[in-house]
């Protein structure tokens, strides 16, 4: 390790490696800097789908001879697992009703291996010159006169070292420790802690294969505040014709534990029976703090990529895209001395989150909350038996989920006022009429 | 504060969270220097999986012993407290 690099990159999660590994491949002195010691090695809590919903982010995302392809930005990240390809999304409410998505040909996402993907990257990265330096914390970056100055903390002995470099990239990730030293810190707003908790299950019989299932409702906990997630996985070392693994995550706000929660679910809650014979292969867990965007991401020569600067998440490959971006602009930086704008516009313009509203109407949801498990167990199985075109996504599929529910309304109407009076007065009358007209804006393409 | 070792999944929320930089994070692990610890529970609040406990050097409930209470008027004590027999 050097004291003075070209580039910093702290945090090697997707966006950190992709950036490094840009840059290195363009010839620049990169250090990167990690908190684990293998980093391939994940222990927080993560999805890692591939959602090949087009115009995910500003970009469409597919699977082309096993690699991720990333139409718009024109590159091909290199994969070596296996891929799960998810054919249903379904809402399963407590009562075992359900509203189902499918997308039989292209799948609703792909669900990847993230310790494959991160090893990928990270050999990509050695490969091209990066210098990685592992247990170690970023700490403070901040812009001095011809640089940065990154200040380290190893996490192993807990002294100080100090790096200096041209352009410094914060990839730590949704709690980074760099974004919360700077001054675009202070415009953000703070919603909420999360925790979650996850596990890797063997064993589990899943009525539902390759299907993405969220629970709905409030009975699967005993505190009822809890998300519920499942997915089908594989495994970093699964061979081709594996049957995958089952992912099952938990969320809760703070004050309540997740994996209490999760226990609770698994052992006693209403789907108990699916997991009489699992066996717990990994554990996870996460602590998110929600904040809202910074609009924009590069303050002096500190950049920002990735959940470090994003509302909740970004997704593994958006992360990357966000990645590739913030280095393409950065070497343009440092050939011509320009400013970050080709990145920043580009984060404000593809992230949703940073549009007006959008986070607002992402809490306020679909008002499914503010429903008794019986009334949930009543709307669905309305929809139990049906099938809509989709993906999992948090942008089309919420209005997908609108939509099959208001298609049933006048039959609410005539068997349960009380349920419909609730949907319409949570869903204001001008949202249900452009919904019922099908004039949504996202559909459009807009 | 302790931490579980077998019970912590090293997602490594409460390393840098630490006001006192106990917490170091070895082999994917938290490990909490006790001599520095100040048990502000910062870290035990953000353990997703409740790997982070207190070793009660401080204990959060305290219950006097008011037997010798002269201004003690019967039943007014909570049944679950027993007072030592003389």
């Amino acid at each position: 390790m050097k004291n003075s690099y070209d580039c910093v990159v702290i945090g090697a999660g997707p966006a950190g490696l992709m950036t490094a590994k840009t840059l290195g491949e363009a010839g620049q002195d990169v250090l990167l800097v990690d908190i684990k010691k293998d980093i391939p090695d994940v222990n927080r809590c993560c999805c890692t789908m591939l959602i090949n919903e087009p115009n995910t982010h500003g970009d469409t995302f597919r699977i082309v001879d096993n690699n991720i392809h990333l139409e718009k930005t024109g590159i091909t990240i290199r994969y070596t697992g296996q891929w799960v390809k998810m054919v249903k999304s379904i809402r399963l409410t407590p009562g075992g009703n359900r509203l189902t998505m499918v997308n039989e040909e292209e799948g609703v996402a792909h669900p990847y291996s993230k310790n494959v993907l991160l090893r990928c990257l990270l050999e990509d990265a050695q490969a091209a010159g990066v210098d990685v330096l592992t247990e170690t914390a970023g700490v403070k970056a901040e812009n001095v006169n011809g640089g940065v100055r990154v200040l380290l903390r190893g996490t192993r002995v807990r002294s100080l070292k100090e790096v200096r470099c041209k352009v410094a990239v914060a990839a730590d990730g949704v709690n980074s420790q760099i974004v919360k030293g700077l001054d675009l810190f202070k415009q953000r707003k703070f919603f909420t802690t999360f925790h979650v908790a996850s596990y890797f299950l063997e064993g589990v019989e899943n009525p539902y294969p390759n299907s993405w299932i969220t629970f709905v409702g409030k009975g699967h906990t005993p505190h009822g505040r809890a998300q519920l997630y499942m997915l089908p996985k594989h495994l970093p070392d699964a061979k081709p014709g594996d049957e995958p693994i089952i992912d099952i995550m938990c969320g809760t706000p703070i004050g309540f534990t997740a994996k209490a929660a999760l226990d609770y679910f698994l052992r006693q809650g209403k789907f108990a029976h699916w997991f009489r014979n699992a066996r717990v292969i990994h554990t996870a867990s996460a602590v998110l703090n929600f904040y809202t965007c910074i609009m924009n991401p590069a303050e002096g020569n500190i950049v920002a990529v990735g959940d470090a600067a994003a509302f909740i998440e970004t997704y593994c490959q958006s992360a990357m895209m966000y990645g590739y971006r913030a280095a393409r602009s950065i070497l343009n930086v440092l050939s011509t001395g320009k400013g970050y704008e080709e990145y920043t516009n580009f984060w404000r313009e593809s992230f949703e989150y940073c549009w007006p509203g959008e986070i607002e109407k992402a809490l306020r949801g679909f008002g499914l909350h503010t429903m008794s498990d019986e009334e949930l167990d009543y709307i669905f199985s309305l929809t139990d038996n049906e099938e809509y075109q989709g993906y999992v996504s948090e942008n089309t599929a919420p209005d997908i989920m609108k939509k099959a529910i208001l298609s049933h309304l006048d039959q609410m109407k005539k068997e349960r006022p009380e349920v419909a009076k609730k949907i319409e007065q949570h869903w204001t009358a001008t949202d249900t009429q452009s919904l019922l007209k099908g004039g949504l804006d996202r559909e459009k393409g807009k | 504060m302790r931490v579980e070792r077998d019970v912590c999944v090293g997602c490594g929320a409460c390393v840098n969270l630490c006001p006192r930089l106990a917490i170091r994070f070895i082999d994917n692990r938290s490990y909490i220097d006790e001599l520095s610890c100040i048990e502000c529970g910062t870290c035990r609040a953000a353990c997703g999986v409740d790997a982070i406990f207190s070793d009660c050097r401080f204990p959060s409930l305290v219950l006097f012993n008011f037997a010798s209470n002269p201004f003690e008027i019967p039943g007014s004590l909570p049944e679950e407290v027993k007072l030592p027999e003389k």
